[in-house]
């Protein structure tokens, strides 16, 4: 299934409704399910901040799987960013020093079971999947 | 996601329901900011019906953590299971929060 969503937490949000109701149909367990949907939120949230900062433009996002593996594709046309180049936030600072920024694509590499991204024909692509044991 | 609140031994207990995640954690933290403008700084945050937690929603409990120490209040958390439990796990912040398995131990450990 795929679906083309605008850049804007709207888009998010209808982003992650779709993925809910296609694990729901193809009988995703629920921990993977929820996984599915945390990452799904992270990588959407993350072009929607830093893809398009000056003209709106849209989210392409993929889901696939055959009962034992789930593949989530999210792509978009804005400038080139790999998320996973991001440094690790220390997460084990104390509260005074803890910053929430980079958490997100952190826990897309502990979340899902692999991620990848590539810069191809003008568009970013991460590529995410869970494999249903 | 939706919000139930309750009182409880001077303690507010906030039980969010549903997703909290980057379109929804603003009215969280919105929510929580308003109990605080209000006076009510010992909070226990009931995660039993949440769905899932992102980086959005942490960065919600993170700032709550700050406000409840720098106003003197209480914080504790409760109902942490499976994904929720597992996400606050891979941030590194189990260690930032009092964590208790139960609202009524979570409310114990929050009330004056």
């Amino acid at each position: 299934m795929t679906l083309t969503v605008p850049s804007t937490l709207d888009g998010v949000r209808e982003a992650v409704d779709a993925a809910d109701g296609w694990c729901a149909r193809g009988g995703v367990p629920d921990a993977i399910r929820r996984r599915v949907l945390t990452a799904l939120d992270e990588v959407v949230s993350n072009v929607v901040r830093h893809g398009h900062s000056d003209r709106p433009g849209t989210i392409d996002v993929a889901f696939g799987g055959d009962g034992t593996i789930v593949l989530v594709g999210v792509a978009d046309s804005g400038p080139p960013f790999d998320p996973l180049s991001m440094p690790p936030p220390d997460t084990s600072a104390p509260l005074d020093a803890r910053k929430a920024g980079g958490l997100g694509i952190a826990l897309v590499r502990a979340l899902a079971d692999d991620v990848r991204y590539e810069r191809r024909d003008g568009r970013n692509r991460l590529s995410m999947s869970w494999r249903i044991s | 996601m939706t919000i139930t609140e309750e009182r409880s031994r001077g303690v507010v207990v906030v039980a969010p329901k549903g997703r909290i995640d980057s379109t929804t954690s603003a009215a969280l933290d919105a929510h929580l900011l308003e109990l605080s403008k209000a006076g009510d700084d010992r909070v226990v945050v009931d995660f039993t019906g949440v769905d899932y937690i992102s980086s959005a929603g942490l960065r919600v409990m993170l700032t709550l953590a700050k406000r409840t120490r720098d106003r003197k209040g209480a914080l504790a958390l409760a109902g942490l299971e499976d994904a929720v439990r597992q996400v606050f796990e891979l941030a590194g912040f189990l260690p930032l929060f009092a964590v208790e398995a139960t609202r009524e131990a979570a409310v114990a450990r929050a009330s004056p």
